[in-house]
């Protein structure tokens, strides 16, 4: 579903047609202000972090499952984040001001 | 509904929706700007303008309210110069068992900040909607108005780009 953004503080986007979506697989990322070095993530890993199903004795014997565990559990702590409460009762605040 | 609460004067009804989809936002503006404190600032500027143009929404409140946190994060990109990160959103016990675990993990974060912090925009985008969000790539790609291919392909490139960052560190 594709939302008009009407508000005129954000950033406009074009919003191409369905038909005219660019294919961005085969396209160089725009904001890319400098090169940046690969390495070589095995393809079994790439479908473990998308949640495909793997063999898991091939998933543990390939290179870099360590270190992408590691990750994997970090960004588990990281989904667990909750917003400050704080922070809303600070907008909640600026809204009442409003008036 | 609830949007409708608010139109006919309901203020305090806004909290619901504060309350119902802040926690993905706000992961995804600390994933963007390293910063929790930024992230507050973001986060909060961002319901006040959707708050002030709710009329205009039109389709899912998520998906409008993440595209005005989004521009908010990648205005917050172009316009820092950065020394440095800071990461300090979680002062909970971290649950590991030993020094040893904890010293490791607390090395990860640092490092896998300063990774991110390396990416181009789109691509750190992708990783922290994708990780950090736990969002699906079909999610992803209605809010980012893009294909799951080109998502996966982001993704994918992230990843390839975060473990030479990491493995480099690690050396």
């Amino acid at each position: 579903m594709i939302h008009d953004n009407l508000d005129p503080n954000v950033t406009p986007q074009s919003e191409p047609a369905q038909g005219e979506r660019r294919d961005e697989a085969l396209a160089e990322p725009t904001d890319r202000e400098v090169p940046i070095e690969a390495a070589h993530t095995p393809a079994i890993i790439q479908a473990w972090l998308d949640g495909e199903p793997v063999d898991q004795s091939a998933l543990h014997a390939a290179d870099s499952y360590a270190l992408w565990s590691k990750v994997q559990n970090e960004t588990s702590r990281r989904r667990r984040m909750h917003t400050p409460t704080p922070i809303s009762g600070a907008i909640m605040g600026a809204i009442r001001k409003e008036g | 509904m609830i949007i409708d609460r608010i139109r006919a004067g309901d203020r305090d009804a806004f909290g619901l929706l504060i309350s119902r989809y802040s926690d993905p936002l706000y992961r995804h503006a600390v994933g963007m700007t390293g910063s929790p404190d930024d992230a507050a600032d973001i986060l909060q500027n961002s319901f006040i303008k959707a708050y002030q143009h709710l009329g205009e929404v039109r389709g899912r409140f998520d998906a409008w309210v993440f595209r005005i946190v989004a521009n908010g994060c990648k205005d917050w990109l172009k316009n820092i110069r950065r020394t440095h990160l800071s990461y300090e959103e979680d002062d909970q016990p971290s649950g590991y068992e030993t020094p040893e675990e904890e010293l490791t993990r607390g090395e990860l974060r640092g490092d896998l900040d300063r990774a991110l912090a390396a990416l181009p925009a789109s691509l750190r985008e992708a990783f922290v909607m994708k990780h950090v969000e736990g969002r699906s790539y079909e999610d992803m790609a209605e809010l980012l108005e893009t294909t799951v291919g080109a998502l996966k392909m982001r993704v994918h490139r992230a990843r390839e780009a975060l473990q030479k960052l990491l493995e480099e560190r690690a050396a």
